[in-house]
């Protein structure tokens, strides 16, 4: 029978790269902790022995607070409901933290499962003057240690073979060696006692292990769970319990402390040597910069410019290419389909919408690069620490920043991210403003607004692209409007202090070429999927709606203005700039009386004041639930409507050249339009996905009803003063 | 002909997004574009 391993450790000890390693897989990785928040599954195979292995978020201890902690909780004391039990654990330490990582060791032997040690950044442990002798360590113990440097590959033979031991069935459990007061192993005699007489109406049995959780982790995971399930006489009883165990002594949190660090130091004296003072080491030097509140702040501002430059600057290109391969293919679509109502869906509804949409891949794969290399450099955490005096300010801990910074790429992992943050008003506060950072499917809209109405003049002698610094500010809106809705949401909803936040600084590294290649691949290939499966079908339905029902009167009607402009046109140039004009009358015509036309028309006085005509507000109300649709479906509705100029047949030149369908000389884009498009997709949460992960995670439909209604009133509010204020200041031209 | 190829692909695509709006609802993908219950971005999703 297969068999149930879990990969357990730290935060950001490298417990992923192992994981991969030995299983093929490639989950993502970062240099930060709190990358992992949910259980990774993976097939292993070692000399005929087959296993599952669980991926586990990081852990500092079992004392779990956080949501992803109480998943390794859960798992290690085979609480998952549906879940095999754990049969053994491998357990992964960073040797250059060895301290702190074999604290949780010391409750993991308690656990009586076989463990394989894998005791991996050993370079770095060896940089700072720290030896560890395994053999000794693994004696000490009573498992196999096995030394690793996991992103260089080394000693993942060795890894394999222990862990081909323990699959076996040739490993014991380790020893463990904490020893704990009578008057703690009375309360928790007393309290199983208790438990056991409950157990019909908890409906499962509790193990001795759980039991002493609860007992010391007071306000913990554990606690409330069984508070929860069995009221507050539980609660009460509990509490006598914590009395006695205290024996008049400190919290029984820091009494658990002091007995396990005895032991870590016991452990350390015998198997490690390290030098009386931490040596100053390069990632020290660097952070003495990176994390100055002035020149750290600095630092942080000037690398985002250049972020957003390079997306520009390199891009364009790309872009054109993309372009002219659409154009070319729908050129080539033309001639070879007839002219009739299937050709107008490839042309005009397909390549259009989709093309319109996958042109912006070049961007996408450009941010995720530096998202990744700042990822996998250990840079994040920096971000986080800064971050941590302005999220400060809103209540909320720099631990909140992580989440904000995975909601960049999507905002669903960065909602699962949120997993990370203790406690629940944060975390709930964190989950709503988290859709307010600019994801990856906002960058399309930004772009080609940004492409065909901001002009691409350069500043501080010609150092920096005015384009670049739009974009840029446009990402900036969604983290300044995210912090006055937490300050209140903190205050109102969430009422509560600000919890202290302790992040843990990685070193340092050069990025993993793989490691950055899969995460780019991964953010490209998810960008192209969706606009070749989702985006693909509602172009159809879009181009469908626009298209008909195609009335047989209006077609007879400009018939007749044809026949009539032969007859009385004789010179060949002026007769087909007439019919080309008559063509785009009817086109117009046809996309007016269309079912979307008429929908259309219909919500257009509610978006009049941002300066928005039937067709831009159609394509607003399109995207509500996926807002990259609006760039698909302004492409068939600017196409369907005959706005197309053939010489340019781009989307970026075809708004430009948009006017309003009563008043010809009238631009429909202008640059306060073009702001509050911005500015409302920006702000707006259109994202059916992204709503239903908020109902996954707080288990209640108000709260993506109550993000849905609060971020719409602030998008069409944020809009109509930016259409306003921006008209009044004379940008309208 | 053209009619009727058209009116099949439209159909085809009302289908899928009925699927592809049913698999979200239902927890069967996270919707965020891998579009698998395994997400790579995050490993397993939570259980609704």
């Amino acid at each position: 029978m297969p068999r149930t391993l879990a990969l357990v450790g730290n935060p950001n000890v490298g417990k992923t790269a192992v994981f991969n390693a030995l299983t093929g897989l490639s989950q993502s990785t970062g240099n930060y902790p709190g990358v992992t928040v949910d259980r990774k599954y993976g097939q292993l195979v070692l000399n005929g022995h087959r296993a599952t292995l669980i991926d586990l978020p990081g852990a500092y201890s079992l004392a779990a607070r956080s949501p992803d902690e109480a998943i390794v909780v859960d798992a290690l004391l085979d609480q998952q409901e549906g879940e095999a039990p754990i049969d053994g654990l491998l357990v992964v330490l960073d040797a250059s933290n060895i301290e702190r990582n074999l604290y949780m060791l010391s409750q993991l032997l308690e656990l009586e499962k076989p463990i394989v040690v894998a005791l991996n950044m050993m370079d770095v442990a060896k940089r700072r003057g720290i030896n560890i002798d395994a053999g000794k360590l693994s004696e000490r113990l009573g498992v196999p240690v096995v030394p690793l440097c996991a992103h260089k590959g080394v000693g993942m033979e060795e890894l394999r073979a222990a862990m081909s031991r323990m699959l076996a069935g040739d490993l014991t459990p380790g020893r463990a060696a904490c020893v704990f007061s009578a008057s703690q192993d009375e309360a928790v005699r007393s309290l199983l006692a208790d438990l056991e007489g409950r157990k019909d109406s908890l409906g499962r049995e509790v193990l001795p292990l759980e039991v002493f959780r609860v007992l010391m982790d007071e306000g913990g995971y554990a606690e409330k769970r069984l508070v929860r399930a069995l009221g507050p006489e539980f609660g009460r009883f509990l509490k006598q319990c914590r009395q006695n165990a205290r024996n008049n002594g400190s919290s029984l949190a820091a009494q658990e402390a002091k007995v396990r660090y005895a032991w870590v130091h016991e452990v350390m004296d015998y198997a490690v040597t390290r030098p009386k003072e931490r040596p100053r080491t390069r990632s020290d030097l660097i952070d003495s910069v990176l994390t100055h509140r002035v020149l750290g702040t600095l630092f942080f501002l000037g690398l985002m410019v250049l972020v957003f430059q390079f997306i520009y600057a390199w891009a364009g290109p790309l872009m054109n290419l993309v372009d002219g391969t659409f154009a070319h293919l729908s050129e080539a679509v033309t001639t070879v389909v007839p002219e009739g109502v299937l050709r107008s869906m490839l042309v005009d509804g397909i390549i259009a919408g989709v093309g319109g949409v996958l042109i912006f891949l070049p961007q996408i794969v450009i941010l995720s690069l530096f998202i990744a290399l700042l990822e996998d450099c250990g840079y994040m955490a920096r971000a986080a620490f800064l971050m941590d005096r302005l999220l400060g300010w809103c209540g909320l801990s720099g631990q909140a920043f992580i989440p904000m910074l995975s909601s960049f790429a999507c905002g669903i992992p960065g909602i699962l991210a949120t997993r990370i943050v203790p406690d629940r008003r944060d975390r709930f506060t964190t989950i709503m403003v988290a859709p307010l950072m600019s994801c990856s499917a906002r960058l399309p809209v930004y772009t080609i607004m940004i492409a065909a109405f901001i002009p691409g003049r350069r500043v501080l002698d010609g150092t920096l692209n005015v384009q670049g610094l739009t974009l840029m500010a446009m990402y900036g809106l969604g983290i300044a409007v995210a912090v006055p809705v937490a300050w209140t949401l903190k205050k109102t909803l969430f009422r509560g202090e600000k919890p202290p936040f302790i992040l843990e600084m990685p070193s340092y590294k050069v990025p993993q070429p793989g490691t950055v290649a899969r995460k780019v691949w991964r953010e490209g290939s998810a960008f192209v999927r969706r606009a070749g499966t989702l985006i693909f079908a509602v172009t159809i339905i879009v181009w469908a709606l626009a298209y008909f029902p195609h009335a047989q009167t209006i077609t007879d009607r400009f018939d007749k203005e044809r026949s009539q402009a032969r007859a009385l046109i004789a010179e060949p140039a002026q007769l087909k700039a007439a019919l080309a004009i008559i063509d785009g009358h009817e086109a117009g015509a046809h996309l007016e009386n269309s079912f979307l036309g008429r929908a259309g028309h219909f919500v257009q006085p509610v978006f009049a004041p941002l300066g928005w005509d039937w067709r831009i507000a159609t394509a607003a109300m399109a995207s509500f639930p996926a807002r990259e649709v609006v760039v698909a479906t302004l492409g068939t509705l600017f196409n369907l409507g005959g706005e197309v100029d053939s010489d340019s047949p781009g989307l970026r030149e075809t708004l430009r050249n948009a006017t309003w369908a009563d008043d010809p000389t009238r631009p429909l884009f202008t640059i306060p339009v073009a702001l509050s498009i911005m500015v409302f997709f920006a702000l707006c949460c259109q994202c059916a996905a992204t709503l239903l992960t908020i109902r996954r995670e707080t288990r209640q439909w108000r709260w993506p009803l109550f993000t849905f209604s609060y971020m719409t009133v602030l998008a069409y509010v944020g809009a109509l003063i930016t259409y306003q204020v921006s008209t009044r200041l004379g940008l309208g031209g | 002909m053209q009619l009727i190829l058209t009116v099949i692909i439209i159909a085809g695509a009302v289908a899928y997004v009925t699927y592809a709006a049913f698999r979200v609802l239902s927890g069967r993908s996270s919707g965020c574009g891998c579009d698998r219950q395994e997400c790579p971005r995050q490993g397993k999703r939570p259980s609704p």
